[in-house]
């Protein structure tokens, strides 16, 4: 009898095992909503704690938390979207009718047509170097990679489309979770056998700390470098202020080269509407002064010593993300690699230290 | 039983988690807490069993959960090279690996259920959590460990005395 049931348990587990594998490969989407929604609750968590100690019931807690939320996401999308959308669209504008015109030619932009007068100059002092040649190329060049940035950017945003499902559906299912996290994980923590209680408390306890602080403290930062970014754009009189400032925010989740796409946007911009170099100059130390400032005062004080991957790591994983799914690719590289890092040496020393291995 | 389990892990039933007020105020760490107060601490209790024999921690592993023990008993013990020391054996209502909570130190020893056992585990930063957000609750518990500490001290004490005075 004692035997048969052990047979029982055994292939219980082995079907349960085979049906999460399975489900896990053919719901890849459901698992992305699960995991985003986790994401997200690691993420207000906090909140919702800090307005349920004002000791209002959890439910309602997390309801004023909801309705704090989505006004703040209302007001947002009515304050800030439609200047965001027109700017982009007008931008797009700009940027399709340098593309499409009969011979685009970067020679032919107000700026570079002054810097042609200074090569003129210098040609005349040194006329043994062919600077012309040098300067077709370098402009054959330039034309070239400018048709193909639309291109680098918008690779895989199709998917862009399906972020809209996302955020309907993972604040919802946030919704119940963040309810019954109580219940749920006393749940879980019984169901888990005796022998990994102790090793998963401790894992999922490091894993909670390390990662809601970590996404909170990057998206405060982000916010806050594109905030500066767009006041600063739109103080020095900068076409497309707030969404040069997005972008720079947006990007800045990119280690290193981030904070440099910001600023190569920001001159572009200058350069394509035909700004003075007074403004290119000013866009750029701008642009630098929001980065220093960011690196200096606010990048200390939000991540602390949050985040130790090397930079060789960093850089290497930025170029993957970027070679296989665009921007977006680059933008959700590094975040990717340190939650992976950071699970798998917690994962390894609390074995270690378990004994398991 | 087995599938019991299993049963109970997909019904959606908070009546099981019924909380016995009585019994909480019952165990030294819980005494003089309000319905309100164990209502609020219940959250971070998670409930465990034990079959008879079986092991609730080993000596040196990271110690980051305390126990109380809602029924049967369990025993703590020191294994030595050619030996195993019993450090003493505990029954209901009584609490053991609450080190962990004060300092950053590995288990000190080992511990195994005599009979089969429920435990309530309290988990360390959940403990030190609530401490922190509810600091009237939190004096009274952190007070009731301090009473619980001097006593096993005081016992500790009274035995080393014995022991010299032979």
């Amino acid at each position: 009898m004692k035997q048969n049931n052990k047979v029982l348990k055994f292939s219980y587990y082995i079907l349960l095992f085979a049906a999460i594998g399975f489900g896990t490969f053919f719901y890849k989407n459901v698992m992305v909503h699960f995991i985003l929604s986790l994401l997200f609750v690691f993420l207000v968590n906090p909140l919702v704690n800090s307005i349920e100690q004002l000791g209002v019931p959890r439910t309602l807690a997390v309801l004023i938390f909801y309705l704090i939320f989505f006004f703040s996401l209302f007001m947002l999308g009515t304050v800030l979207m439609p200047v965001l959308v027109r700017q982009i669209k007008s931008f797009a504008q700009i940027y399709i009718n340098f593309i499409n015109q009969e011979n685009p030619d970067v020679a032919t932009l107000p700026y570079l047509a002054n810097l042609q007068t200074i090569i003129n100059n210098i040609q005349n002092l040194f006329p043994f170097i062919d600077f012309e040649s040098i300067r077709d190329g370098f402009f054959e060049k330039s034309n070239d990679l400018l048709s193909r940035i639309p291109d680098m950017l918008l690779a895989y945003s199709g998917n862009v489309f399906r972020i809209f499902g996302y955020l309907f559906a993972v604040p919802i299912l946030g919704f119940f979770i963040l309810k019954d996290k109580v219940f749920l994980k006393k749940k879980i923590y019984s169901f888990i056998p005796n022998k990994y209680f102790e090793i998963s408390v401790i894992i999922i306890d490091k894993i909670k700390g390390t990662i809601g602080i970590y996404l909170r403290a990057l998206f405060i930062e982000c916010s806050i470098v594109g905030i500066m970014a767009m006041i600063v754009l739109t103080a020095l009189g900068v076409p497309f202020g707030i969404f040069i400032g997005f972008f720079a925010g947006v990007t800045n989740v990119i280690p290193y080269l981030g904070p440099l796409m910001g600023i190569l946007l920001g001159g572009l911009t200058v350069i394509l509407t035909g700004g003075s170099t007074t403004l290119l100059l000013w866009t750029i130390l701008g642009m630098w002064g929001v980065q220093l400032i960011d690196n200096a005062f606010v990048y200390p004080l939000v991540m602390g010593k949050n985040t130790n991957i090397h930079p060789v790591l960093v850089i290497l994983s930025i170029v993957a993300g970027g070679i296989s799914f665009g921007l977006i690719g680059m933008l959700l590289a590094v975040p990717t690699v340190f939650l992976v890092t950071v699970i798998l040496t917690l994962l390894y020393k609390s074995l270690k230290q378990f004994e398991f291995i | 039983m087995f599938f019991k389990k299993i049963k109970t892990m997909f019904r959606y039933n908070k009546e099981l988690d019924v909380i016995d007020y009585n019994f909480y105020r019952s165990i030294d760490i819980l005494q003089n807490l309000t319905n309100n107060e164990l209502t609020k601490i219940n959250d971070i209790f998670i409930h465990k069993s034990y079959k008879k024999g079986e092991t609730i921690f080993k000596e040196n592993h990271p110690n980051a959960l305390m126990y109380i023990i809602k029924s049967g008993r369990v025993r703590l013990h020191v294994n030595l090279p050619y030996e195993e020391i019993t450090i003493s054996d505990l029954e209901a209502k009584k609490h053991f690996g609450e080190i962990g909570i004060f300092l950053e130190s590995n288990r000190i020893s080992s511990a195994y259920a005599l009979d089969n056992a429920e435990l309530i585990a309290i988990n360390k930063t959940e403990f030190i959590q609530f401490v922190k957000n509810q600091p009237g609750t939190g004096i009274k518990l952190l007070y009731n460990l301090g009473k619980a500490i001097s006593n096993d001290l005081l016992h500790v004490f009274s035995v080393i005395k014995q022991h010299e005075t032979k």
